[in-house]
């Protein structure tokens, strides 16, 4: 927990040095750099607990964020772009990862993360194409 | 070793990120902060979308419930934390207005660092279970490479 905390703390502060240096970009390659010496099962066990607990605070702050409360603030006009401008990313991702006959699963997931936000949205919806369970 | 289709998959992976990937970094100073309006509306038409437009077999008759059960609930905290902060500033305020600025005041300060934090977390613990190893045989020094080589001639000088 300590190494986890301390990976987020320094990748905040790099991303203070220059706005190029995304906090949560960072976040992911200390994770992945701690994953490559991380190989007891236990402890990536309990990463992906507290993955369980920090994403869904994560969401539901996004939630409180203040967006919607005075919709005058959002003119319809860039709400329109905006829905077209995702739309249309994600389905050229889409059609482009199809046409590198990429598997319809992770082009779906390549599609989201990039349109929407990112790994984070990647985490949320890769339950939704998980194969069927056996009934 | 991967098999062809795995490295084949990968390879593409990488093309397109980096080409959507700088056609969204010069996209998403003025539109960003919209794109995540909300992730249960994206997981919710994901679900449908999957379980009934690829995951359907033909002649099968797919369950509604599918899609709930395939639906990531915790996402329904997010419509619960707006509900909840917009019944609390209607109720104060009774202009939207002003109920925006004072709402804004008090609780973005303290609600953007603390989601903040969490990503990072969530981030840091990504990368942890994220079994690197496959990553590694496809050679990470030419991801690191061409991520610096983006970073330095792309997206610093965009800024």
């Amino acid at each position: 927990m300590l190494l986890l905390v301390l990976s987020g703390i320094l990748a905040y502060f790099i991303s203070t040095i220059d706005p190029a240096f995304d906090a949560l970009f960072l976040a992911l390659i200390f994770g992945i750099f701690f994953g490559l010496f991380y190989t007891d099962e236990r402890k990536k066990a309990i990463m992906e607990k507290s993955l369980g607990i920090t994403l869904p605070i994560g969401i539901t702050l996004y939630g409180a964020n203040i967006n919607f409360p005075y919709l005058g603030y959002f003119p319809p006009k860039v709400v329109v772009i905006t829905l077209l401008v995702a739309g249309s990313m994600g389905t050229a991702i889409f059609l482009l990862a199809s046409r590198f006959k990429i598997s319809k699963s992770l082009a779906l997931l390549l599609a989201c993360g990039t349109s929407i936000c990112g790994v984070s949205a990647i985490a949320i919806l890769s339950p939704i194409v998980r194969p069927k369970k056996k009934t | 070793m991967l098999d062809q289709k795995k490295k084949h998959e990968f390879s593409a992976a990488i093309i397109i990120i980096t080409v959507v990937g700088l056609t969204g970094a010069v996209l998403y100073p003025t539109f960003g902060y919209l794109f995540s309006l909300s992730p249960g509306v994206w997981a919710f038409v994901l679900a449908a979308v999957w379980v009934y437009y690829f995951e359907r077999r033909p002649g099968e008759k797919v369950q509604k419930m599918e899609i709930w059960w395939r639906f990531p609930k915790f996402v329904l905290g997010y419509f619960l934390a707006m509900f909840l902060i917009l019944c609390i500033g209607m109720n104060l305020y009774p202009d939207p207005g002003t109920a925006y600025k004072a709402l804004t005041f008090g609780i973005k300060p303290v609600e953007g660092s603390l989601r903040k934090f969490f990503f990072l977390l969530t981030n840091v613990s990504i990368g942890i279970v994220t079994d690197f190893r496959t990553l590694r045989q496809e050679g990470l020094g030419k991801l690191a490479l061409a991520y610096a080589f983006v970073l330095a001639v792309i997206i610093i000088p965009i800024g």
